[in-house]
Order: C-alpha cells, then structure tokens, then sequence
C-alpha cells in the first residue's frame, strides 16, 4: 500500500487541474485559491516523499513493459524542487493574472505541468517516461499560445522544435531497449559501442533539447516575449531545467557508462561550451529584459552540459548544483522581470530606467540573483560554477579558458541589463511606478534568500542532495562542500569579474547609457556581421528547417499538378478528338457502312482460316 | 408445350384480325398483356423448378424440335419484359385505335418470332424466327412513315438482308459438311472436323452475319441511324429485344451449341467486342442527340456481352447472359424516358434542354436509376453483370481485355452522368417552363423498369441459380 | 466426299461466287434505290442456288426442297417491304435517289 502514495504526486495536481477548470468564471478568487492550495498541496506531498526510497511496479503491457515508478533521492528532490517553485510561481501569479482573461487555463495548465514532470521524474520505465515527456509538449504548446495574437507561432515553433527532438529521442528508447532487452532505467547499463553512441546520441537529443541548449533553443526567446511571464519564470527557467539535466544525469551516469576520455564526453563538453559562448554572445546585444533573460537560460545550460560531460566527479557535482541553482535565480530574475513588467508596463529596456529607486525590494533581489548566475561569491552560482571550472580544467585547458569566458560576457551582461532597467535616469513614463504588490514580493525574497543560503551554506545541498545522488563510488573521497579547494580558480574568477565591471563602466561610459554599454562589443570588426545575421535569424535551425520544408513541398506540388493536368486535361481531351474522329466516319450512306462490314467479315475470315 | 409459346401469338394474331376486327380491339391490348404475364411467370417457373411436368413434351401431331433450356428462358423472360414496357408506351403515345392495333398485332408477331428464336434447335428454323423478327421490325420502325425514318430503315434492310444472305451461306455450306440442319447434328460433325477451311469458312461468315445484326463493331452502321430515328417505344423494343436476341442470343446460341469454340473465335470475338465497347462508348461521348447517344451506349453494352462471351469460361456466358437481360432492362427503361421527354419538350438535342429534372423529376430519377445501372454502379443489377464479365475476362487470362472493360466503364459513366446533367440537371430554359411530368402510361413501364434494375441488383447473389447451365 | 465434290461442280461454284459478287457490286456502286434492291435480289438468289448445290451433293433433296421453298417466301416478304419503304422514300423526297438521303449522319 505504502507505494500508492506514488501516484499521488502524479494524480493529485490533475485532478485539481481538472477541478480549476470547472469552477465558473464569477468565483475568480475562488480559482487564485484553488491553484495555490493545489500547489501548497503538493509541496506538502513533496516534503512528506522527501529522501523516501520506494519502488511502484504494475504491470502493464507485459514482456518488460510495466509501470514502475521510482522513487530515491534524485526523483525526490527533483519532486521537491518542483513543487517549491510551483508553490511560488502560483502565488507569484496570482498578482500577474489579475485582469488577464487567461488565468483559469493558466492555472490549469500549470498544475498538469507538474502533474507531468512528477511522473516523468518518478518514472522508472522508459516508456511511461515518454508517456509524460511527451505530455509536456502539450502544456508547453498551451501555456505559450494562450498569451497573445502572436503567441501562436512561437508555439508552434516550440511544439515543433520540441517534437522533432522528442522523436530521436523515442528512437533513442527503441534502440536503447533493444539493446538492453528491458525498458527499466533502473536496469539498464550498456556500454557506448557503435550501437550504444547512437541510443545514446538520440537519447541526449531529447534530453538536451527540452532543457533548451543550442541547437534546440530558438525557440525559447520567441516564447519569451510573446507568452505569459510566470510561464516563463516557471517552464524554460525551472521545470524544464530540471527535468532535461536529470535525464541527462541520469542517461551518462546510470543508463550508459560514460568516461572521461570517450568521444561522447568531449561531444557533449563542445555543445556545452558552444551553448555557452553563443547564447551569452547573443544576450549581450538584446534590448528586451524577457529576451535577454532567456538568453542567459540557454547559456547557463551549457554550463550545466559541460558539467556532466565532463565524467569528473567534480564537473558531475557542479552540473548538478548548477542545475538547481540555475533554477532558484533564473526563476528569480524572470519573476522580477515580471514585477517590472507589471508595474512599468514594458520590459523594453529603451523605455526602462532608474527603477532602483521605485522598486527597491525588486532592485535588490535583483542584484543578488545577478550576482549568482555571474558567480560572484558568496552566492551558489559561484560555488556551482568553480565546480564546473574544477571539471573542465581537468579535463583541458581550452574548455577552461571557454567557460571563464562564458562567465565574462555573462556578467557584462547583467551589469548592463541592471544599469539600463535599474540605475540611471527614469524617464518620464516611470514617474508613477510604484513596488510591487505585496504577493509578487514574497516568492522573489524567498528565492534571493535561498540564493544567499546555498551559497554560504553550501554543504546543505551538496552534502544533502547532490552528492547522494552521485554516489559514494563515483565521488571516490571528493567532498566538495565548503571553499573551492582550488584557490587559483578563484583568483581567477575574481580576476574576470573585475575585467567585466571594468568592461562595463568602459562601455557605459563611452555609449553614454547603460544599454549602450555592451555597444562596443556589438560593433566589433567580426562579431557585427555575425550579429547581424543571428539577429536575422539566419542561424535558426528552425528557420532553415522552414526553408527545406518549403522547397520539397513545392516539389511536391508540381508533381501533383502534373498528376492532375494528365486526368483533368489529357485524358479528357484524348477521349474528346477520338469520339469526334468516330462521328466523323459515320456519314450517313450505308454503301459505306456495308463496305466497313465486308472489309471486316474479311479480316475476320483471314484471321480464321489462316492457320488452318 | 413450350410450342405454345409460338402458336399461341400467332393464332391470336389470326384470331385478332380477322373475323369481328372492331370488337376485338380494346380486347388485343388486354390479351397480350396476359400472353407476356404468362411467360414472365412459366419462364421464372420453369427456371426455379415449379413445374412438376417436363414442358418439353412434344404435342402430337406437331412434332416441331424445341427445347427449353436456361439460356431460352433468360431470353423469353426478357422478351417478356421487355414487350410489357413497350406496349404499355406504346398504348400512351399511339392514340389512334387503329394504329394502336396494327401495332399490337406486329407486336404479336415479334412475340412469337422471339420465342421461336429461344426455343429452337434448328439452325433453319433459327434463321426462319430471326426473319419473321427482323421483317416485323421493319414494319415496325416506319410505322409513321416519316422521311428520316424510312431512310434509316432503308439502309437497316440493305444491311439486314446482306447479313441474311451471309448467314444462309454458312447455313449452305454447314449443310454440305454435316447434312443436317439440327444443332447437334452439326455440332457433332463439327468438333470432328475442327480446322477443315470450309468450316472455318462458315463459321467465320455466319459470326460476321450475327455482328451486322447485333450491331457490334465496326458492323453496326445501320444502328444510330434506325434507333434515334424510329418512334420511341419501337426503339425500346429494338435495342431490348431484336437486335440482342437475333444478333447476340443467337450469337451464344451457336458458339455454345454449335461451333467448335476454339481460340480463334475466342480472339475474333474479344477483339470485336472490345472494340465495340471503346469506340461505342467514344462515339456516345461525343453526341448531342439524346436517342443516338444511347444507340451508340446499346453499341458499347453489346460489345461488353460479347466480351463476357469471348472469355470462354462458363463464368464469361453466365456474366454474358445476364448482361444481356438487364441491357433489355435498362435500355427500354432509358429509350421510354427519352419518350417522355421527346413528348413533353419536343426536342431530342441535349444542348437545348436542360434543368428537367424540376418538372420531370420521376423521369429523372429513372434515367438516372438506369444511367448508374448502364455505368455499371452498385448496388444496381448493371454492377453485378459487369462484375462477373470482367472476373470471367481476368479468370481466363485476359487482362488487358479486363482491364479496359474497367476503363470502358469509367467512360460510359462520363458520358452518362454529362447527359444526366445537361438534359436533367441545371438550368431549365424558358421555352420549357411549362412542361409536366408525362401520363402515368409512360411513367408505369418506366417505374418498373427501374424497380427491376433495383431489385435485381439487391438480390442477384442469391439469384444465381436462375443463370446456372 | 467434299474434294471430289468441289472437283466435280466447280463451276457452280464459281458461278455463285460471280453472282455474289455480281451482287455486292451492284449495291454498292448504284445510286438508284431500286437497283440496290436488284442487287439484293441477286445475292439472295446466289444463295439459294447454292443452298441446292449443298443439298445435291449430300443427297438430301428432301431437306433441301423444303429450305428452298421456305427460304424463297421469306425472301419475297423481304422484298415486300423493301419495295414498300422504297414507296414511302419516294413520296418524300420525289425520287430514288440515294444521294438525296443524306439526312441522318454522325
């Protein structure tokens, strides 16, 4: 009986899903309410699994294809994890919604969201996980279309982005299970031959695609600006971070043996460097607060890839932390970009300006979690990130000195993104912005708090839910809570951040504005016209997919006018001057006829008596 | 007894017409009307076994050689049918009495020649009854003695006579090989015999006669002309009854009984057919009169029939046999419609007419019952024959044959549903504006055809024992 | 049998064969309706010689007798009706041409 209680983190947010959408539209506080009990109801379930270890299995299909869910410490913090930011963001949405006609399936949505993610999480079969996976294509699709006229082709975009890689990776089990002759994650362990590479490629596909790294992402900042903004805080920052990471986690250091020198590890630390260098290039040149912060989400998955493919216990632990630290100050930057967006009315950075001294609350959850994905100590994004340097290192030098990179421009970034929305003069459209509400307040604090205590306390969850789930084997005496050990990777660190600040006052100054102070940068001799292009979204694998698509179904229209010009035209036209050629010969003198019948009679009497 | 099925039209013909000729007229219509109930009822009776006494009983002191099997009871059943729907048409266009008379009195004629023609087992006699037909029909097309008609009859005797005179040579020269003029007589002499020149000599000219008069490729000259320019229910009655028994029952008749069917035939006999049924089908596309158009459809249909026959296989005769019975059916049922139309807007040209179907509408569903059945749609009668033509080509190995009766039959649809379209559908055109429906005498025949093609269709799979030999 | 039949009466039979062809020509050729049915008249007689041809040589006069008879009446009714549509033909068009029938076509 004990291991029902696994289907309560699955079933439970359904049915209240299922229940927001029945309430009528009158009782609209009775909606607000609802979701935030579902999501306080559902932190409760999370807290109570918590470091729970139990095993569900049911039957299902028969020949290795059961229903088994799984619940240990990885699923179970992820479980927790999710279910404190759905707590949050629902709260953080009550204040957003307001006023948007929307709400109730948003709420909705929400809750089958996560829903999803727990069963994905607590899936034990490869299939009930694809079940889910899949699942979430759908709620992704729903949430991005319902904000807006042009929301919809972004969701389109992101259904097809997402069901592309959603295939390979359904190839991917296929293959995977074929090989290993069972579909349960737990047994499965196969070396990376020839055929292995390719289950695991396409599995990675899936996996790196829904946690939105290049080159899988484009859909993301089209999402950004068009769907509502606590999906944004909550999906592409926070859920799908999680759950792409942990299965990815879960396919190189459970499903296949991934070690440090093979040629998938150093595939996947290039996609994590690219993704890092690309996204963060690209984030610098944006003018749109939502734009930018995706930008930045896609960047730091690269970290989080690099992490784990480096199959260092040091590089796996920091993926890891980066993972759930990414998701505690992504969601907080998008929740106060949100705040922004709702008491300013715009988040175009142009508009923006001197909002620091209006929103002070805002303004300094802001700067802690800016601090945090630029790594700048105490805060975690700083321990997360020397991790992954640590991993790097040791791997080579070049991934190294990338990364570090990666972390320069990233802090340029902010700097310039808290200058232009945050110091500086307020224009004259900001003279009447006042703090947020009080409900929109509370989620922000409570995660800029957390990003000060795993920073400062960061034995709490590397002693607690990361390294467990790496194992006592793989860490093979590593403990890395506390300082980095490494102090010349600090140093350097600290080196960068300051070449950064440095960069930016330089740029700002020479720009005139805050904005402009990444200009400099936007303008250099080779990166303009790559600049130029990107922003033509000639890079976009999305749009060059649209292209080909394009091409082969005008080919394909040709051959079916081609089919059609033989039935419509052709064949018509041949019946046409045959029938006119007959009623020619028909004239009317039946001298002629008589000669037609004896002609043949003739050819019928030869053709008979010829062989006799 | 089945003699009786000759005797008693022609004596009632004597008895019509000679003594008391006022009285017996009003009585001439209603009497054969019962003779044709008579054989619709024995025929189907003898076929589902009703009859307890062998009707081939021979009737002292006339000793005349018939029998009956399957194959002549689909031919009397068709007859039957086939002079109801006529003689119900006609009693409606003909209004005089006495024309109504001499009309009747022909039809009696054509009745008892028909029955001869399925009974016999003579090949004289055969060709005795094909004469007492064709001569009644002569008589029948010019009825009115209007100008175009007598031309068309002109040439249909020319061509009729010259394919009496080629049948009677190969009658000749069949009567030199075997000395005898029955059927099996000469069938016996024949398989013995097969290659000899003489005799595929006679063969050959004798299935040559029988294409002239049933009007199959490129024999058929004489055909458009006589069907759209006799009087409607004579059309009916030649496309239903004449040119298909004296020309193609006739056809079976011999190449089951008589002949040697060996390749030869078999390829003369696909070849003509399948050329009958494309350029049949060709030439109706492209008509603009509405009775030529469905001359040249009765061209294709026939050409469909010998196609079933040439496939050899007993399947092929079956499908044959039943074409030929719902041809009768359908074609009598489209040539009293195109009555009806000719009656009521006056004009035969397809381009003149159009949107009938608002003021005809129970013309227009028969035709369009009719049409579909021609086409070869299920779940009409037309399908099922067409069905078992083309499984009887493609079991006997004749695929590209198979295959274009399957095109053929697209192509028969074309032109019928433009024909539904153009005279039916669409439009109606003010000069037509105060058109009605025809009497009930034209929409009886009319109705009942159509009743026939449905119903046939809905049960023939387990009517199969009526065609089996 | 047949061979030496042939060898012995060949000359009949080419002599139908003429009158057959005879025959042919005369109705396809001629633009007078009544000479049309003359030819007809000469193919149906060619055929009743030979229809006698066949019998003598089989022997069987009886039969043939009676095919002859039968087949000359038939023929007469024939040309009866012929000759009568010839008649109608000519109150229409007041003359036996056939090149004036050339109403019906296509």
């Amino acid at each position: 009986m004990m291991d029902k209680i696994l289907f309560l983190p699955i079933l439970m947010p359904l049915v209240l899903a299922a229940a927001i959408f029945v309430i009528p539209e009158k009782l609209r506080r009775a909606k607000e309410a609802m979701a935030v009990f579902a999501a306080l109801m559902n932190l409760a379930v999370a807290i109570v699994l918590f470091k729970g270890n139990i095993i569900l299995s049911l039957p299902w299909l028969g020949k290795g294809l059961e229903f088994s869910l799984r619940l240990y410490n990885f699923s179970s913090f992820i479980i927790a994890a999710t279910a404190g930011f759905g707590f949050l963001i629902t709260l953080y949405s009550i204040m957003f919604m307001r006023g948007k006609e929307y709400a109730r399936q948003f709420y909705a949505y929400l809750l089958i969201s996560i829903s999803l993610v727990n069963g994905a999480v607590l899936a034990d079969n490869l299939l009930a996980m694809l079940f889910f996976w899949e699942g979430l294509l759908l709620t992704v699709f729903a949430m991005i279309a319902i904000g807006g006229q042009f929301a919809f082709k972004a969701a389109t975009k992101a259904l097809i982005i997402v069901g592309i890689t959603d295939l390979c990776m359904m190839a991917g089990i296929a293959l995977t299970g074929h090989l290993a002759h069972t579909l349960t994650i737990s047994k499965i362990s196969l070396p990376l031959d020839a055929l292995g590479s390719v289950a695991f490629v396409l599995l990675i596909i899936g996996a790196i695609s829904k946690a939105g790294s290049m080159p899988f992402h484009s859909w993301i900042p089209d999402a950004s600006t068009e769907a509502p903004l606590p999906f944004m805080a909550f999906l592409p920052a926070a859920l799908e971070k999680l759950l792409g990471i942990y299965l990815l986690a879960r396919i190189c250091l459970d499903m296949f043996k991934l070690a440090p020198d093979s040629g998938m590890s150093i595939m996947l630390m290039v996609i994590g460097v690219v993704t890092i260098l690309l996204a963060v290039m690209m984030a610098l040149i944006q003018k749109d607060y939502k734009r930018l912060l995706s930008y930045h989400a896609i960047s730091q998955v690269g970290y989080m890839i690099l992490g784990i493919g480096t199959a260092v216990p040091a590089g796996i632990a920091g993926g890891l932390f980066h993972m759930i630290n990414h998701a505690i100050y992504k969601s907080g930057l998008f929740l106060t970009a949100g705040a922004v967006e709702k008491q300013a009315g715009s988040t175009d950075l142009n508009k923006l300006g001197g909002l620091g001294r209006k929103m002070p609350v805002t303004f300094i959850c802001f700067i802690i979690c800016a601090a945090s994905i630029s790594g700048v100590p105490p805060f975690n994004g700083f321990f997360s990130k020397e991790l992954v340097y640590d991993g790097a290192l040791e791997r080579g030098n070049l991934f190294y000195i990338l990364a570090v990179l990666g972390s320069f421009f990233t802090a340029a970034s902010f700097l310039k993104l808290g200058h232009a929305a945050f110091l500086g003069k307020s224009s004259r459209e900001n003279e009447k912005v006042k703090e947020a509400p009080l409900p929109m307040l509370l989620p922000m604090v409570v995660i800029a708090s957390v990003c000060i205590l795993f920073g400062v306390y960061n034995a709490l969850p590397l002693n607690g839910l990361i390294q467990p789930i790496i194992g006592t084997i793989r860490l093979n005496g590593h403990n890395f809570a506390g300082f980095p050990p490494n102090t010349m990777l600090v140093i350097i660190t600290l080196v960068v951040l300051a070449a950064a600040l440095l960069n930016h006052l330089f740029g700002a100054k020479a720009g005139g504005s805050g904005i402009k102070a990444a200009d400099h940068i936007y303008h250099a001799p080779v990166l303009s016209t790559i600049y130029e292009k990107a922003e033509k979204r000639i890079f976009d694998p999305y749009n060059i997919g649209l292209k080909v698509v394009g091409i082969f179904s005008k080919i394909a229209w040709r051959l079916d006018r081609g089919v059609d010009w033989l039935y419509d035209t052709a064949a018509p036209k041949l019946a046409g001057i045959s029938s006119r050629a007959i009623l020619k010969l028909h004239s009317g003198s039946y001298s002629k006829y008589l000669v037609w019948s004896l002609l043949g009679m003739l050819i019928v009497i030869i053709f008979l008596t010829h062989s006799v | 007894m089945f003699l009786l099925f000759i005797l008693l039209p022609l004596f009632s013909l004597i008895v019509l017409n000679l003594p008391f000729r006022a009285m017996m007229k009003k009585a001439a219509f209603w009497w054969l009307l019962v003779l044709l109930a008579l054989q619709v009822y024995l025929a189907i009776g003898y076929v589902f076994g009703f009859f307890g006494f062998d009707l081939n009983a021979p009737i002292y002191p006339l000793s005349f050689s018939l029998n009956v099997d399957n194959f002549g009871c689909v031919a009397l059943l068709s007859t039957a049918v086939v002079l109801g729907a006529v003689l119900l048409a006609a009693k409606y266009i003909i209004k005089e009495e006495e024309k109504l008379f001499n009309f009747i009195s022909l039809l009696f004629i054509i009745l008892a020649g028909s029955n001869g023609l399925a009974l016999t087992t003579d090949i004289f006699s055969l060709y005795i009854f094909i004469e007492i037909t064709t001569v009644a029909s002569f008589i029948l097309i010019s009825f009115d003695k209007e100008k175009l008609v007598l031309e068309a009859v002109f040439k249909y005797i020319i061509l009729s006579a010259v394919a009496t005179v080629l049948m009677l040579l190969s009658i000749a020269l069949f009567l030199l090989v075997s000395g005898k003029t029955d059927f099996s007589a000469i069938h016996a002499v024949l398989i013995n015999s097969p290659h000899s020149l003489i005799v595929m000599f006679a063969t050959g000219v004798f299935i040559c006669a029988l294409f002239i008069k049933g009007g199959l490729m490129p024999f058929h000259g004489w055909l458009p002309d006589v069907y759209s320019s006799a009087p409607a229910p004579v059309s009916a009655l030649l496309a239903g009854i004449i040119t298909k028994l004296v020309g193609i029952f006739t056809l079976m008749r011999l190449l089951v009984s008589v002949v040697n069917f060996d390749n030869p035939i078999r390829q003369v006999i696909l070849f003509v057919g399948a050329l009958s049924v494309v350029a049949g089908a060709l030439a109706a596309a492209g008509q603009s009169d509405f009775k030529r158009m469905l001359a040249y459809s009765s061209i294709s249909q026939v050409g469909y029939i010998v196609l079933g026959l040439g496939a050899g296989n007993a399947l092929g005769i079956m499908g044959a046999l039943f074409h030929l019975f719902n041809h009768s059916v359908f074609k009598s049922s489209l040539f009293i419609n195109s009555a009806a139309i000719e009656l009521q807007a006056g004009t035969r040209d397809m381009n003149k007419l159009g949107g009938l179907s608002a003021k005809m509408p129970v013309t227009s569903t028969t035709c369009l019952i009719s049409s579909l059945s021609t086409a070869g749609m299920p779940p009409l009668a037309g399908f099922w024959s067409k069905l078992i033509i083309v499984l009887a080509l493609w079991a006997s190995g004749n695929y590209g044959y198979a295959a274009l009766a399957v095109i053929a039959g697209i192509l028969t649809l074309a032109y019928f549903i433009s024909m539904q379209r153009r005279v039916f559908f669409g439009n109606i055109k003010e000069e037509f504006a105060g058109i009605k429906e025809p009497g009930f005498g034209l929409l009886l025949p009319a109705c009942l055809l159509s009743a026939i093609t449905i119903g046939l269709g809905l049960v023939f799979p387990f009517c199969l024992k009526l065609l089996k030999f | 049998m047949i061979p030496q039949a042939i060898q012995a009466f060949w000359p009949f039979g080419i002599f139908i064969f003429m009158l057959i062809v005879i025959g042919f020509y005369c109705i396809l050729t001629t633009f007078n309706l009544i000479r049309a049915l003359i030819g007809l008249e000469l193919l149906l007689k060619a055929v009743t010689l030979l229809i006698v041809l066949a019998g003598y040589i089989t022997n069987h006069s009886a039969l043939t007798q009676a095919l002859v008879i039968t087949f000359i009446v038939v023929e007469v009714v024939v040309m009866t009706v012929a000759v009568g549509v010839v008649l109608g033909i000519r109150s229409h068009n007041n003359s036996l041409d056939l090149r004036k029938m050339k109403n019906i076509k296509g």
